[in-house]
C-alpha cells in the first residue's frame, strides 16, 4: 500500500489502487488498533467510504483529480467540520456540533481530501501528554506504556500508526512538534499568520497556530501549502511573502538548548547529525539565544492569562454543556456549569491566569512577561542576522511513561522547554525524526526566520534522509 | 510567592468557577509552585525593546459591511441553545 500522498495520487490514477481500497485499509487499520492506541475520538467511517466512491466514479470518468484527492487526514478535535462533534478534548463541549468549517477545513474539503476522524487531544490543547483529555489518553505506538505527547497527541499517533496520512494539529507552545517527536514523525508548526486560524477553539490566540504532521517533509509541505494563506476571517492571517532559498546554508547551534537537563544521548543524537550537515557543506556555528531560561516562565503567564479570557465564553449560555436545572440564578448556572464542564488542567490554568491578570498583580506578572517575550523576540531576530537557521532538540527527553507525571504539572511543562520560544517569537519551526533512543524516536528541531517555511523543508528533506 | 485560599476564592469566583474545597486546596499548591517558578521574570531589569511583529503585521482593517450568515449555520447556531423558546436563546433572569 503506498504511503506518501505523492505515491498515493500516482497509484490512483494509474489505477493500481482504487480509492475505495485505500480508505478501506485505512479503516482496517484503525479497527484493528486504535482500540489499544485511542487517538481518535470518532472515525467517519461511512462518511469516508462514500466520499472514496465518489472519487473513483471521478477516476473511472477519466476526470482530473488533485494531489490530495482521496487522501486520508485527521482533525484534532478543536477543528471546526461542520456537522461534525467539535469538542476539544472537553467535556463542555461534549456534544457541540460545528455549525460551519474551519478554513483550513474547507480547504481541504475542495482540494477532495477525505476526513477520516476527529483525533484526540488535552483538553482545550492543554498538556504534553493527552492525558488531560476528557475522553481518556492517547498510547505511544511505539510503546504502549507511554505518552504520544501533546497536546496534538491524537494527531500524531494516528500518523505514526498509519491510520492517516496526515493530521491537522494545533500547535501553542509546542503542541504539534513535541507529539511528532515522540511519536517519530514530522511536524510543523509554521510561522503566525501564515494560516488563518478562523475555526479553531482558541486556547491563547497570540500563539496558536495550526500545523500539518505526516511521516516525511514532502506531505507536511504539500498539507502546508494547501491550507496556508491569508483570510478575511482572520485579521492575523497574511499573504506569505516571497520566499528565496538559500546557497552556503548557514546553521546556528544555540548554546543555551544544550544545557542540563537534556538527555546526554539526545544531545548526541542532534550533534551527530549537525555533523553530517557540516561534512555535507554548511557552515555550523555556535551562537547564544540568551534569554531561553526565561522563556518558559514567561509562557506560563502569556498563555494562562489568554486562556482564562477565552474559555470564559464556555459559561452556559449560548452552547455546549448548562448546568442550569439545579442553579438558583444566573450567576450560580455560571459557576456550575464551569465546575462540571472543564477538567483539573483548564481550572488550574484559568485560576493562573486569572491571577496574572488581577489587579495588583497584572504589572509584575502579565506586562513584565509580555516584556520579557519581546526580549526574547530580539534574541532570535539578532540571530538571523547571523545564520539561516537554528537547531536544537525538540525535546528535552523521549517520550515518557503514561501517568510520570500527572500530578506534577510544573515538571510536565518543562517538556515544552525547547518548543515554547518559537511560539512567543511567532517562527516556523519543524521537528523531523532523527533515529532512535532504547526504541524512542527522537526530534530534531529546525527554527528559521519569518515566513522561510519553504526553506525549513529543503534542510528537513536533508535531514531525513540521514536518518533512512 | 505562595499564594492563599482565600486568594483563590477571590480568583475563582473572578473566574465564575465553583471548587470543592479539595480543589482549592490542590491549586493553592499547585499554583504556588508555578509563581515560584515563574516569578525568575522578575530578574530581568533589561531595557524593554520596542514591540515589533516579528512578522512585520500592521493593524488590520475590513470594509464596515454586513455578510449574512447562511440560513444553515443560523439553524445550527440554534439549535445548539441549552434552552430555547422559538428561534431565543433563554437564559436565568439577569435582574432578581
Amino acid at each position: 500500500m503506498p504511503q506518501s500522498i505523492t505515491s498515493i495520487h500516482n497509484s490512483l490514477i494509474k489505477k493500481q489502487l482504487s480509492c475505495q481500497e485505500l480508505i478501506k485499509s485505512y479503516l482496517d487499520k484503525i479497527k484493528k488498533n486504535d482500540g489499544k492506541i485511542h487517538a481518535f475520538l470518532e472515525v467517519f467511517g461511512d462518511e469516508a467510504k462514500a466520499k472514496a466512491k465518489e472519487i473513483d466514479a471521478k477516476i473511472a470518468k477519466k476526470e482530473k483529480i488533485g494531489l490530495l484527492e482521496g487522501v486520508p487526514i485527521a482533525l484534532k478535535d478543536n477543528l471546526l467540520y461542520k456537522n461534525y462533534i467539535a469538542s476539544s478534548g472537553s467535556k463542555i463541549l461534549e456534544k457541540y456540533v460545528a455549525p460551519y468549517s474551519a478554513t483550513v477545513v474547507k480547504k481541504l474539503e475542495d482540494a477532495e481530501a477525505i476526513f477520516i476522524g476527529r483525533a484526540n487531544m488535552d483538553e482545550f490543547a492543554m498538556g504534553s501528554s493527552t492525558e488531560n483529555s476528557a475522553y481518556g489518553p492517547t498510547k505511544n505506538p511505539h510503546d504502549l506504556s507511554r505518552v504520544p505527547g501533546g497536546s496534538s497527541g491524537g494527531s500524531a499517533a494516528a500518523v505514526a500508526a498509519e491510520m492517516c496520512v496526515a493530521a491537522l494539529g494545533s500547535d501553542t507552545g509546542g503542541s504539534i512538534r513535541q507529539p511528532a517527536a515522540f511519536c517519530g514523525i514530522v511536524g510543523l508548526k509554521p510561522t503566525y499568520g501564515a494560516i488563518s486560524r478562523y475555526g479553531l477553539i482558541a486556547m491563547s490566540s497570540s500563539l496558536d497556530q495550526i500545523g500539518p504532521l505526516a511521516k516525511t517533509v514532502e506531505d507536511v509541505e504539500i498539507i502546508f501549502n494547501a491550507i496556508k494563506g491569508p483570510d478575511v476571517k482572520d485579521a492575523t492571517s497574511l499573504e506569505t511573502k516571497s520566499e528565496k532559498a538559500t546557497k552556503k546554508i548557514k546553521i546556528g547551534i544555540p548554546k543555551d538548548y544544550f544545557v542540563s537537563g537534556l538527555d546526554p544521548q539526545i544531545k548526541k543524537n542532534i550533534l551527530a547529525t549537525v555533523e553530517k550537515i557540516k561534512k555535507d557543506g554548511a557552515e555550523i556555528k555556535e551562537i547564544s539565544l540568551p534569554h531561553t531560561d526565561y522563556a518558559l516562565a514567561a509562557y506560563y503567564l502569556i498563555m494562562p492569562a489568554e486562556v482564562s479570557s477565552n474559555l470564559a465564553r464556555f459559561d452556559g449560555v449560548k452552547y455546549g454543556l448548562s448546568s442550569r436545572d439545579k442553579a438558583k440564578n444566573l450567576l450560580e448556572m455560571y459557576n456550575k456549569t464551569r465546575a462540571n464542564g472543564f477538567g483539573a488542567e483548564a481550572k488550574r490554568r484559568i485560576i493562573l491566569g486569572t491571577f496574572a491578570l488581577s489587579s495588583g498583580y497584572y504589572d509584575a506578572y502579565y506586562k513584565k512577561a509580555r516584556q520579557v517575550q519581546e526580549i526574547i523576540k530580539q534574541d532570535f531576530v539578532k540571530a538571523f542576522k547571523d545564520v539561516d537557521f537554528l537547531i536544537t532538540p525538540t525535546t528535552p527527553t523521549t517520550a515518557f511513561k503514561l501517568g510520570e507525571m500527572t500530578n506534577d504539572p510544573l515538571t510536565m511543562y518543562l517538556s515544552d522547554i525547547f518548543t515554547v520560544s518559537v511560539n512567543l517569537a511567532g517562527l516556523p519551526a519543524i521537528s523531523i525524526p532523527n533515529g532512535m533512543i532504547d526504541k524512542l524516536p527522537v526530534g530534531l528541531q529546525i527554527i528559521g526566520r519569518p515566513f522561510e517555511e519553504k526553506n525549513l523543508f529543503e534542510l528537513g528533506k536533508i535531514i531525513e534522509k540521514y536518518a533512512k | 510567592m505562595s499564594i492563599t485560599i482565600e486568594q483563590i476564592d477571590h480568583l475563582a469566583h473572578l473566574a465564575r468557577l465553583e471548587l470543592t474545597s479539595v480543589e482549592k486546596k490542590k491549586y493553592q499548591k499547585d499554583i504556588s509552585a508555578i509563581l515560584e517558578y515563574v516569578k525568575k521574570i522578575q530578574e530581568i531589569h533589561e531595557k524593554t525593546p520596542k514591540i515589533i511583529m516579528p512578522t512585520g503585521a500592521d493593524s488590520v482593517v475590513r470594509a464596515d459591511i454586513v455578510a449574512n450568515c447562511p440560513d444553515d449555520e443560523r439553524e445550527a447556531i440554534i439549535n445548539a441553545f441549552p434552552e430555547k423558546e422559538r428561534n431565543l436563546n433563554k437564559v436565568k433572569a439577569v435582574f432578581e
